[in-house]
């Protein structure tokens, strides 16, 4: 009697896996969307003609969360600085911030005492990404974490297909020096699901030639694009590349933009 | 031959065939720069729309035929220091560009011949009128509403008045962002003007120097103003990726226009059928049905959008005879149902009267 093999093994049906198809998915080698992104306002950076310097700042008077979520920020982020913003507009801030030669500003806003926007602006002259930030873990709250190293991290960005995707994805590497430090192995990661960005930030180790281990070292924290606005941070005539509408977007929830 | 020709921020041209869904770029991608081959303007350079004029940020202007797919002439118009181009019409063998800094310069096809007429700083939209050729409006930062003459350079024809202040007493600040022409019976035009504190503004040369009509749209700034053929209504784009039908008898908002994700950079409705063209940021090229405002194309162009034009020549592929097809499906179905449903009612069986009556006297008598 012939033993009956087994039946193949069935992909899961997830929302992402039957995903809306998208025309926006970029191609490794599309010649136009390679010559856009090799002449956007972010290609200083990729040239390796600029070093990050990141400010960081909080909306006015922070809470204790949102210190405590800056600080973590500024660890993670090698060349950054936190100031306090003493009331100061966004809007004067960045003039300022472009004079001393920072290349982001990062401004963390609260609501109800916790920390909720994130304000990610490349400077000197755009993008501007908003958005909503949640699910926050700081180190101590995670369990076996290490402390991190003072290495230059590599940053590791996921699943960003679409051409929106491809800038948010550009933008957030911004952040961090083009050149890692390997022996350090620390690793920040950006992974895209379902439109959340998740950041998890982890030291890995080769155990012997099978075995790796990782090891976290924390924050955790979840971001969702709210909008990209073309130049510095403008709420009056400031022209956006995208918007969240909720009304007219969010009809399918196998619909995803990043 | 292309349906509709759009101007990317990249420099290059790109033209949609809308039958096939199709693009193909014009110019050359390693040797284009952003910086100085970004397409602010484009305006057919004849009224058999053969050629296309296409206006730099650096100032030059550029002939592209679309019959040879090449350029075929270069104008250099304005110096860098001037401003980029941001306003390009074409009139009858002259050539009207208009730069930021506010110089409108007439170029003439016989002659090398230059005339420059100032019209003032920071001009941000320049359009002619199309129903009397001679004439031309701009407007921009800080800067009215005028109108002008080609023959008579020296004077504007019309010059606006500012809104009256508001309720504080406040000067009430103008940044006109685009200029459209209605038509009118008279010599002198209705003119609609949407400014980037976003409002609509109906100019009546005749009446008043003041508007007519100051509606006010939503919070964000308006980049385009397109008026279709025929309408009583006009449609308005701005840079949070909202675009409407405004009816300019009453300022009633009718409806909008879905599907944006991003600033809308241009507008452009067809001059007979019922369509409207529009572009930006967000690299889509979509057209519109005018009236129903269904979204009846949509196109992804990989590069953000800054102008468009459509072309005349493209009719839709006609609904009508999609409509004809249909309801020749129908009306054979419904042909089909019909003797289908003939057979049902002879195949049923007589209901005696008998059996009705008895269920009734039953309820009748729970009832009692």
């Amino acid at each position: 009697m012939a033993i009956e093999k087994a039946p193949p093994k069935q992909v899961p049906r997830t929302i992402e896996s039957t995903r809306l198809p998208d025309e926006t998915m970029v191609a490794a080698d599309d010649e136009e969307i390679l010559h856009d992104e090799e002449s956007d306002e972010l290609s200083t950076y990729f040239k390796c003609e600029v070093r990050p310097k990141v400010l960081l700042t909080t909306s006015n008077k922070p809470t204790v969360k949102t210190v405590q979520f800056v600080d973590a920020l500024e660890q993670i982020i090698p060349n950054s600085e936190v100031k306090y913003r003493k009331g100061i507009d966004i809007k004067k801030i960045i003039p300022q911030a472009i004079e001393r030669g920072f290349t982001n500003l990062v401004v963390v806003n609260e609501n109800h005492k916790e920390p909720n926007t994130l304000l990610l602006i490349h400077l000197p002259d755009g993008p501007t990404a908003h958005f909503k930030l949640s699910s926050i873990k700081l180190s101590k709250q995670i369990k076996n974490h290490g402390r991190a190293s003072s290495h230059r991290p590599e940053v590791i960005l996921n699943n960003f297909k679409t051409r929106l995707g491809h800038s948010v994805a550009r933008l957030l590497a911004s952040l961090f020096p083009y050149d890692p430090q390997f022996q350090g192995r620390r690793c920040a990661t950006f992974h895209n699901q379902r439109d959340f960005i998740f950041f998890r930030h982890h030291r890995y180790i080769f155990k012997n030639s099978q075995k790796t281990g990782l090891q976290e070292l924390g924050p955790r924290f979840t971001l969702k694009l709210r909008s990209l606005q073309r130049g510095t941070f403008d709420t009056k005539f400031g022209q956006y590349e995208w918007i969240h509408k909720r009304k007219e977007m969010d009809t399918s929830r196998r619909k995803f933009v990043l | 031959m292309a349906d509709v020709w759009v101007g990317g921020e990249t420099g290059v041209v790109k033209a949609i065939d809308l039958s096939k869904k199709e693009f193909g770029n014009f110019g050359d991608l390693s040797r284009l720069n952003k910086s100085s081959d970004e397409v602010c303007r484009m305006c057919w350079f004849e009224d058999n729309e053969k050629k296309i004029c296409i206006g730099t940020k650096s100032g030059v202007c550029k002939i592209f035929d679309t019959e040879k797919k090449d350029y075929v002439d270069t104008k250099c118009c304005f110096t860098k220091e001037e401003g980029e181009i941001t306003g390009l019409e074409r009139n009858e063998g002259v050539l009207l560009v208009c730069s930021e800094s506010g110089i409108v310069r007439i170029l003439r096809d016989s002659d090398n011949e230059k005339t420059d007429i100032k019209v003032g700083n920071h001009i941000a939209g320049m359009r002619k009128n199309p129903f009397e050729s001679c004439q031309f409006a701009t407007g921009g930062n800080e800067n009215v509403l005028k109108l002008w003459d080609l023959n008579k350079p020296e004077q504007p024809l019309f010059k606006a008045k500012n809104v009256r202040n508001d309720q504080l007493d406040l000067r009430v600040p103008d940044y006109v962002k685009d200029i459209g022409f209605l038509q009118s019976s008279g010599s002198l035009p209705k003119i609609i003007v949407g400014t980037a504190y976003h409002k609509i503004r109906l100019y009546d040369l005749k009446a008043q120097k003041r508007p007519v009509l100051d509606i006010s749209y939503k919070e964000s700034p308006i980049t385009c103003v397109s008026v279709p053929s025929l309408e009583k209504f006009i449609i308005i784009g701005n840079m949070h990726g909202d675009m409407s039908a405004i009816d300019i008898r009453n300022g009633k908002n009718l409806g909008s226009y879905k599907s944006f994700s991003g600033s809308i950079n241009d507008i452009q409705c067809h001059k007979t059928e019922p369509l409207v063209a529009s572009c930006g940021l967000d690299r889509f090229l979509r057209i519109h049905h005018v009236d129903t405002r269904q979204l009846v194309d949509k196109i992804y162009l990989k590069s953000r959008l800054k102008s468009l034009l459509f072309s005349k020549a493209y009719k839709q592929v006609s609904d009508d005879v999609k409509n004809d097809k249909n309801k020749r499906k129908h009306s054979e179905k419904k042909e089909g149902e019909e003797d289908g449903d003939d057979d049902v009612w002879d195949n049923m069986g007589v209901v005696e009267d008998d059996a009705v009556d008895k269920k009734t006297k039953k309820h009748r008598k729970k009832g009692k």
